[in-house]
């Protein structure tokens, strides 16, 4: 490591760029890498440079678990785009918009209004580049059901579905993912499932699906009793997201919940205590709090059980961490409850309304149709 | 008699050759592949029965090439070859959830297709082993037409197809490229595959059984038998090989130690062969994760292959193989160690990240690998058994930056920090304290550190308080925090450090100065959430001759611009980027600076 002032430079640059894209996963660590190689990008003051630094690192923070990190070197790109016409990639831009109306809502930091005005900022945008708008009806859909808002989700969902998709559309394995996790949520756990074969036979598939497709689709399975086919998705999908990084934490919390009602809530317990590194590291609120109330899930189920003490592992930053690594199950189980409880909260005071406490009390309602165990 | 396809056989060819297979050459697998199938079929019947593969290409002169394969499999009935035909009107694939292929005789048929995309015209001469059966021809051609007639001819049992070459395709019958494919696909065979061109003698294709099919009397010969083996498999030498066997999945193998370093994000991939003929290449999921630093070659006969073929189904049996494998190369580590620690080593020093994979999983391995581990230190690389016997507690810093901030201060109070921002050195060093119970663990960062320095005296807080409450305004519009204490070493005047949320306060001021309105007031309430230590913080150092100075010069103008020029001096220090207002700072600063010791030099001229 040098010691001296290294002024950015093209070739430091690159090498980091490189090394971010060829050798680490998805997650702090690469994260870190490309956050240096902007630095020096900005330290050389060349702007296609500090460009292409910062379109990697809207990528490896947006998959990587730090989208407030994406959100705000997608910000300078938009800047600079806008502000030297026909020197960046539109396309490339537009895509990414997508990634950022995904996660602005996450933040219950970010007001109702501004999250509209980015996706009538996008609309704007998507027009001017002459493209349709599946997306951006898409969008609103997603916005719309992510805060509670059933009928305007519903309607908005038929519109991107009557645009016919454009180079700016998500992937087909994505599209088709979209309509499976529509059904899910209009109650047809069934058709979800038909339209989700080309999914789970990997004859579509992309970055992200199946393995999301394998976590959302765990509790329609359950529910439908095909408890065959739950576990082998199960299997299949936890081993795609094991492998992954803090990104996919959101579908580990589906696994741990899936073990959770399927009998094995130790199970459960253990797979949160292995990945709560990740939620620690994860700077996606929404993402965290699937993850608390996960974890809350798994340790209550234990607790009921009469289970009052349980081995765990859990890391020297975790708040109650013993080094004996036994806890009481009612108190790591009323931590992970109080931090959902807070998240769900300040997203009900953001959306108006009730919608994530009434989420976290449906606990209930999802521990009662849990499987007895045999 | 004549009859129709009930399907666009043109149409299906299509398909098949741009959707279903990757490229034309596989049409030598699917014969070989409904040779084997015919083959085993036989075998199935009569244990004893030894199987061939001949393929020939005969010559032919001004004509378009021919490709004959013929096999002394179980052959087809009269009956039967209508049954393949039908099939291929009914399915155009393999069946979808990928559980393998479908019976035998419907199988043939799609393989057969297969050979439309590079043939004119195929015949099919049969004789089935069945008691009593008569030698058929089947003749089908590329326009969708065919012929099926009993010749009665006197043949042995076994199938001989006929490719004719279709114009264009004229390479995939090259003697060279159809010896090259069959030796890709089936040098595996338990039995003999020939080849014969132009009426050359036959020449075997598949010479040379794999050595996990040998038996060695010398593990030196053995392992040597291995090592040539993956030379010529993957055309590299291999720092060692290891015998892979595993009960579940019916697997036979080797993995070959990789003689170059394999990054974490590269995909994994194996040569792997279901029922001993290629099923892929690039086959993933055969091994756990964390077995990075090998390349294998296994024949598995009894794992499912997905419904692409491409790899294996991830289910129960798959994962009792990994485990089984995993398991193996575990040990082979772990006898190395006592065995041949020298070979370890170099195998440690090219693949520590994967062994460091196993080592975060697995405590038993974790403890008997530890102290073989190298972690980078501000003290160069150190294994933790060097690293113990010089503190008794285990000090790390836990990302890139923060390594970088405090490693040189560090380093000159005497304080060996382990730069824990790769993957995996975390959850080592987490689990030094849950395996060896006693160890402790310190984090250390710009603040911790900057703690650990020397308070200033009563009398020496007093000189520099004014200095300090000066520095603070001149940084506070900065969203820094000024301190003085004494540290080494002395020719550094400042240290400064920030934590994560710091610099991601600073990355939205950066990206604010060219952000809209919209967008700035986005990342103003974005940054509102930053709940650590947002500041950055600025030490200086009073061992330092020129902190002493400036923090007795009386004049606010130059203080003010000394205070500037170290701050930005200390972020440069840090590989932190100036923003435009830093860089005005600088500016400022310097200029400032010169024109002050200017005047003085030109008054005192004067």
């Amino acid at each position: 490591m040098s010691e001296t002032y290294e002024p950015g430079g093209r070739e430091t640059v690159e090498r980091l760029l490189a090394e971010a894209l060829e050798s680490i996963k998805d997650g702090p660590e690469k994260i870190a890498v490309l956050e240096e190689a902007v630095r020096h990008a900005d330290a050389a003051g060349d702007l296609k440079l500090q460009y292409a630094a910062r379109e990697d690192l809207v990528e490896a923070a947006y998959f990587g678990g730090a989208p407030d990190k994406a959100v705000v070197a997608y910000t300078w790109c938009l800047a600079q785009f806008d502000r030297h016409p026909g020197e960046f990639d539109e396309w490339r831009l537009l895509w990414r918009y997508k990634w950022m109306v995904n996660v602005i809502p996450d933040f219950p930091q970010i007001p109702r209004e501004q999250i509209h005005g980015m996706i009538e900022d996008m609309e704007r945008r998507f027009r001017r580049g002459g493209y349709g708008l599946r997306s951006v009806h898409q969008y609103r859909y997603r916005v719309a059901r992510f805060m509670g808002e059933r009928d305007e989700a519903i309607r908005q969902y038929r519109r991107s579905q009557a645009e016919s998709p454009d180079d700016v559309s998500d992937c087909q394995a994505c599209r088709i993912d979209e309509q499976s996790s529509f059904h899910v949520y209009t109650g047809d756990d069934a058709r979800a499932l038909e339209i989700a074969q080309s999914l789970v036979s990997f004859r579509h598939f992309c970055r992200t699906v199946p393995e999301r497709t394998f976590a959302r689709l765990l509790l329609p399975l359950l529910r439908l009793r095909r408890a065959e086919e739950a576990a082998d998705f199960h299997r299949r999908g936890y081993r795609l997201s094991e492998v992954r990084s803090h990104g996919s934490i959101e579908y580990v919390s589906d696994h741990v919940v899936y073990l959770a009602l399927s009998g094995d809530p130790l199970g459960a317990a253990r797979m949160a205590a292995k990945h709560y590194r990740w939620s620690e590291e994860n700077h996606n609120p929404h993402e965290r709090f699937i993850f608390y109330r996960a974890a809350w899930l798994a340790l209550d189920l234990l607790a009921g059980r009469g289970l009052t003490e349980v081995a765990l592992r859990l890391p020297p930053t975790f708040p109650l961490c013993e080094e004996s690594c036994l806890y009481e199950t009612a108190r790591l189980r009323d931590w992970f409850s109080a931090r959902a409880l807070e998240i769900a909260r300040r997203f009900d005071a953001r959306n108006g309304n009730d919608h994530f406490t009434r989420e976290l009390a449906d606990l209930d309602a999802l521990k009662r149709s849990a499987e007895p165990v045999v | 008699m004549d009859y129709k396809f009930q399907v666009n056989l043109g149409g299906i060819i299509d398909l098949l050759s741009n959707h279903i297979y990757s490229s034309p050459q596989v049409f030598v697998r699917e014969l070989l592949q409904n040779a084997v199938d015919a083959i085993t079929a036989r075998a199935l019947a009569d244990p004893a029965h030894r199987g061939e593969v001949e393929i020939r290409l005969p010559a032919t002169p001004g004509a378009q090439p021919r490709l004959v394969l013929s096999d002394n499999g179980a052959g087809l009935t009269e009956d039967e070859i209508h049954q393949f035909l039908a099939t291929i009107g009914q399915t155009s694939k393999r069946d979808a959830d990928g559980a393998g292929r479908l019976d035998f005789i419907g199988q043939f048929g799609i393989g057969l297709l297969s050979c439309f995309v590079v043939s004119e015209e195929i015949s099919v001469l049969t004789r089935s082993a069945k008691p009593g059966s008569r030698a058929v021809e089947w003749r089908g051609r590329a326009d969708g037409t065919y012929t099926v007639r009993v010749t009665g001819d006197e043949m042995e049992p076994g199938t001989t197809v006929r490719l004719l070459c279709k114009k264009g395709s004229e390479e995939y019958f090259d003697a060279g490229e159809v010896r090259r494919l069959a030796h890709h696909y089936g040098s595996l065979l338990p039995y003999p595959v020939r080849l014969s061109a132009g009426g050359a003698a036959p020449v075997l294709v598949n010479d040379e059984g794999p050595p996990w099919r040998q038996a060695f009397a010398d593990p030196s010969r053995e392992r040597e038998s291995y090592l040539e083996y993956g030379r010529r498999l993957f055309g590299m030498d291999f720092l060692d090989a290891v015998p892979l066997r595993s009960a579940v999945g019916d697997v036979r193998g080797a993995a070959y130690v990789l003689p170059h370093p394999m990054s974490l994000s590269a995909r994994k991939t194996h040569r792997v062969y279901l029922k001993n003929m290629l099923l892929s290449e690039d086959a993933e999921g055969l091994l756990p994760d964390w077995a990075f630093f090998v390349k294998c070659v296994v024949n598995a006969n009894a794992l499912r292959p997905t419904a692409s073929r491409e790899s294996f189904y991830e289910d129960d049996a798959l994962a009792s193989t990994r485990d089984a494998l995993g398991r193996t190369l575990r040990n082979y580590l772990v006898e190395l160690a006592e065995e041949d620690p020298r070979r370890l080593k170099q195998i440690i020093e090219l693949h520590y990240l994967s062994i460091k994979a196993l080592a975060a999983e697995d405590d038993d391995f974790f403890r008997l690998f530890v102290n073989w581990l190298p972690f980078e230190t501000n003290m160069g690389t150190k294994t933790l058994t060097e690293y113990r016997r010089d503190a008794d507690t285990v000090l790390f810093a836990p990302g890139r930056d923060q390594f970088r901030q405090i490693a040189r201060v560090a380093a000159s109070q005497g304080l060996c920090v382990v730069n824990a921002a790769y993957t995996y050195d975390v959850d080592l060093i987490f689990k030094l304290r849950e395996v060896f119970p006693g160890v402790r663990l310190e984090l250390v960062d710009g603040k911790s550190l900057s703690y650990s320095f020397e308070r200033l005296t009563a009398d020496e807080e007093e000189e520099v308080s004014s200095f300090a409450r000066f520095a603070g305004r001149v940084l506070s519009e900065l969203n820094c925090a000024v301190e003085v204490r004494k540290f080494t070493p002395g020719d550094l005047p400042a240290l400064y450090t920030s934590s994560e949320e710091a610099d991601f306060r600073r990355s939205i001021e950066t990206t604010k100065e060219v952000a809209d309105s919209f967008w700035s007031s986005l990342l103003d309430r974005l940054g509102d959430s930053a709940d650590g230590d947002a500041e950055g913080r600025l030490c200086f150092n009073y061992r330092n001759p020129l902190v002493h100075k400036v923090a007795r010069v009386g004049d606010d103008t130059l203080q003010r611009l000394a205070v500037q020029v170290l701050y930005v001096q200390a972020l440069m220090l840090g590989h932190r980027p100036l923003s435009s207002k830093e860089m005005r700072l600088l500016n400022e600063g310097l200029s400032g600076l010169l024109e002050w010791g200017a005047d003085i030099v030109i008054g005192g001229v004067q």
